[in-house]
Order: structure tokens, then sequence, then C-alpha cells
């Protein structure tokens, strides 16, 4: 599904990756741990054409996309971001990000928006925010807690299917209460709709519990590889260390 | 009419012909994020133009299409330089200006006069009094009703105003931001070319200096716009131009020395800017207190 064959990549006379070499297979939830600054968010650049590399290359389905950009690899990449903010319109209402959704599969033009949101069935889409979808429609995004933002746009990433999903920390803003919804739509839509999944995160809750593969990334390579039940026994405090909140004593 | 009618219907007519610019003002700064200095040059380019084509005998209402597709190639120029080249907005603005300026200055010399020619206004005298403002409100109309709907109800709107908003979003979606970029600069400099025909043509001369402080005018037609709590559409940008005239007209009509004009327009957009972040803190207040 992802070959990524000894990607070399250097910001400056920093070098960040020198021979990555990696694969995911099709329908893999790979979870990716490692401390900050090893690269697990440039990892997510180059698969999704963000960044493109200073040498190697990168197979999707088999087909050589190093060259092409962000924009190019839209319909075989989707990346959710950290930040809420960046994964939708802030001032636009939710339904109007929707619409912004379905432009991916539709023509751009100056037939009226709603247009593109024929066929789209809104209430079931939404039902997991357990919301009134009207107001829920009308209600503009940057007036939504993060947990609801991150979570529409996940919603939103399974009405056009991707064939890979990025999602980098999407729950590193949200409570418990909320993460744990979305943690477990993911794993609902990752059950459904057999999408390959690379998920990063520094909670080794999530890592030991999410996916079926767990990297761990260190000096800019993939240090270790867990798989199955290995990876819900293994000490991974070795490669991720825990607060120490000892210390705060 | 007596004379303060004669203020106040003037400072109107200007008002929706400034609104215009004001229009283009708003698709840059408002819904793409970004300023855009070329708008000036445009204003002059498109008075140019359509002072040009009026000279050649042409249809006064084809001058002012001349002035729009005129804009419209000023605005794909900038684009080009900004997009292409990869220069800051705001240099590919200063840079576009400034060229327009030797442009027009060759294509039109420094003034030309439109004393005999006949434009918009000229070939609607059965309207009477009432004819520069039918004029004047009937293109504005027009031209806001299309950018409305460009703007708010197409999905070609959505996807601009995602531009503004979140360009990653957009690349993701497939798009090429350039190309939004592209389309709302192309129709900002139109409208700002056609408001600068349309000007020519209402005050009947060209200058090659008319455009100086254009861009004060728009802003702060916009602000004073942004100030009021009921927006229908985009008619409250017109009422906000509109209302900046009349208040400019009621000072001119204090008698007060022309030399002050600029100062007291300073002062209004510093006191327009002031009641904006007071505003915008106590919203910002009231977000908190929920």
């Amino acid at each position: 599904m992802i070959n990524i064959k000894n990607i070399g990549l250097s910001y400056g006379p920093k070098e960040i990756f020198k021979n990555l070499t990696c694969s995911v297979d099709a329908g893999d939830f790979v979870v990716i741990i490692g401390p900050n600054g090893v690269g697990k968010t440039t990892i997510f650049d180059l698969i999704s054409g963000t960044v493109l590399p200073n040498s190697g290359q990168i197979f999707c389905h088999g087909k050589d996309v190093t060259a092409i950009d962000y924009a190019g690899r839209s319909d075989i990449v989707f990346r959710i971001f950290q930040n809420p903010s960046q994964n939708i319109v802030g001032e636009m209402t939710v339904r109007e990000n929707l619409a912004l959704a379905m432009l991916r599969c539709n023509s751009v033009s100056l037939a009226h928006w709603t247009s593109v949101l024929d066929g789209v069935d809104e209430r079931a889409l939404f039902a997991p925010m357990g919301e009134n979808i009207d107001i829920l429609l009308q209600t503009p995004m940057n007036r939504l807690s993060g947990g609801q933002r991150q979570t529409i746009a996940f919603l939103l990433s399974t009405l056009f299917q991707p064939q890979i999903l990025l999602l980098d920390e999407p729950t590193a803003a949200l409570d418990p209460e909320s993460a744990t919804r979305l943690l477990m739509l993911v794993k609902e839509k990752h059950l459904a709709l057999k999408q390959t999944i690379l998920f990063i995160t520094h909670d080794l809750d999530i890592a030991r519990y999410l996916g079926n593969k767990l990297w761990v990334i260190k000096d800019g390579k993939i240090a270790k590889t867990f798989e199955g039940d290995e990876k819900r026994t293994a000490d991974l405090t070795p490669y991720l260390r825990s607060i120490e909140y000892e210390k705060l004593l | 009419m007596n004379g303060l009618g004669l203020v106040v219907l003037g400072a109107f007519e200007r008002g929706i012909i400034f609104a215009l610019l004001v229009l283009g003002v708003y698709t840059t700064s408002r819904i793409m994020k970004f300023d855009d200095l070329s708008l000036e040059g445009s204003f002059s380019f498109g008075a140019a133009l359509g002072a040009i084509v009026l000279g050649w005998g042409v249809n006064p209402f084809a001058a002012l299409i001349f002035a729009l597709c005129g804009g419209m190639i000023v605005g794909g120029i900038t684009s080009a330089i900004h997009c292409g080249l990869g220069l800051s907005m705001l240099i590919s603005g200063i840079v576009v200006t400034s060229g327009l300026f030797s442009v027009v200055l060759m294509m039109a010399g420094s003034t030309i006069s439109l004393i005999g020619t006949q434009t918009c206004f000229s070939q609607m005298t059965f309207l009477g009094d009432a004819k520069n403002l039918s004029v004047i409100l009937l293109c504005a109309l027009i031209l806001y009703g299309f950018l409305y709907h460009l703007l708010h109800r197409s999905s070609v709107g959505i996807m601009l105003r995602a531009t503004g908003a979140n360009v990653q979003l957009v690349s993701s979606l497939g798009r090429r931001v350039w190309v939004y970029k592209a389309c709302a600069l192309i129709v900002a400099n139109g409208l700002t070319a056609f408001g600068g025909a349309l000007y020519v043509q209402y005050v009947g001369y060209f200058s090659i200096w008319m455009n100086v402080g254009i861009l004060v005018v728009s802003l702060t037609g916009l602000m004073i716009a942004e100030l009021f709590p009921i927006r229908f559409a985009l008619i409250h940008l017109l009422i906000g131009s509109v209302v900046y005239q009349l208040l400019l007209s009621l000072v001119y009509e204090c008698d007060i020395d022309p030399q002050w004009s600029k100062l007291l327009t300073a002062v209004l957009v510093l006191a327009v800017a002031t009641i904006k972040i007071i505003n915008s803190r106590g919203a910002q207040a009231d977000e908190g207190s929920r």
C-alpha cells in the first residue's frame, strides 16, 4: 500500500531522515510513537506530499508519488492535524464545511453551493455527534468545542473514504471523554471501511489499545515494530516515557 | 433641489461608485485575507481605459465593460507575480501599481476631458435629475448581486472563502490554491477598474492623480460598513461607503480649509478603527463570560 524507500530529508544542516525505509499494508492501522523532534509528523508530511524528500522514493499502491505534491495526492491521502482549526474553516457553518468536503469529488461552479449536498444524508453522517442536527448544521465551526470540531473533521473524511488516512495526534487537545468518543469512532470506521490508517500519539495507552501495529520512531528511523498482542504487553517506557509526576511534588 | 439636497445627492452618488471599490477591497482583504495594493492602479487604469475608448466613440456602457476587462487583466498580472514568482502580496501590488502609473500616463496623458463626449449619464437624460443616481445604482446593484452570489452562494465562493481562511484545507481537497487567489484578484481588480471608469464618466474628466488616496476611501467605507450590526447580503458595504461620503461632504459643508481634509480623513479612520477595537473586545468579553 505505502512503500517508503531510502528516503533522505534535511532541513538545512539538520538531517531528519537518512535512508528511511518502511512499508504499510492495505488496511493496516499503524500507531506511531516517539519523543518530540524525531520526525513522526515529518513522515506524515512525506506521505501526504506536504514536504518532498531530498532523495528516495514513495510508492502508494505501486505508483511512484514522490514528486507529487499535497494537492496532487489528495485523492489517495487525507490528513487530520493535531490542531482542530487546521482541519475545518472556523468561520463557516458545519453545513458549509460539509459542502466544502463534498467539493473534493464535485466540480466547483457558479451553482448554489447546497447543490453539492444532494444525496448526502446529513443526519446519518452527523448522528455520532449526538446533537440536534438541524441546529448543528447552522452552527459556525468556531462556536464548537475542539472535540466537536475534530470529530466533524473525521466524519467529513469518511465521506470520500481516502485510501490512506493520517491522524496526527487528533486527541491531543481533547478531554478524556471527547477523546474516547473520537477514538471509538475511528476504530468503528476503520473496521467498517478498511482504510489504511496511520496515527501519531504520545499516549502510551492509546498506542497499546489502538491499531494492529505500533512503530517506535527513534534517530530518524523505525527503531522497533510491535504487532498484535505483543504491542499490548510490551514495555514501551524505554521508547516513550510517561510524565514523571513525582518530580512535581 | 436646494444646496444641501444637492450635497447629499452628490455624496450618495459618489458613495455608490466608491462602493464598487469597497467591494474589491472586501474581496481581497476580508475574503482572501490579503491586502492588494494593485487595486489603486486598477482604479486609474480602468478610468483611463474608459476615458480613451469613450473618445473613440465606443458606447459608454461598453466602455465600462472594457475597463472591467482591463482591470481583470491587471488582477491576472498581480496574481501571476504573486503566485507564479512567489513575491509577497504586498510587493506584487506595489510593483503592479507602480508600473501601471507609467502605463496609464503613456496611454492617456495626465488628463482627458470628456466634455462633449457621450457618457452613460448623458444618454439617460429622459430620467431627469435622477439620471446619475439611477445609472450608478443600477451598475452597483448588478455587480453587488453578482458578487454576493459568487462569494456567498456559489460553490466557487465556498472555495474562495476557504482559501482565505485555510489554505492547507483547500490543498487537501485536491484544489490548487493559486487558482482561487487569482480568481479573487481578477474579480477585485475588475470591479475597481469598473468603478474607475464609472467615476470618470460621472465627473467628466480623467486625471492621472485621481487614484491618490482611493484605497483609504475604500478601506474606510469598508470599516464603517463593518460597524453595522445588521447585514443583509453585501448591502452594508454599499451603505458604509455612502455614509463615509456623507460624513466627508458634511465636513466640507462646514467650510473647513481643504488642506485639513486628509487630516480629517485620518481622524475619521482612527475613530472607526477604535470603535471596531472596542466592539471586538466587548464581543470577546461576552464570549468569555459564556
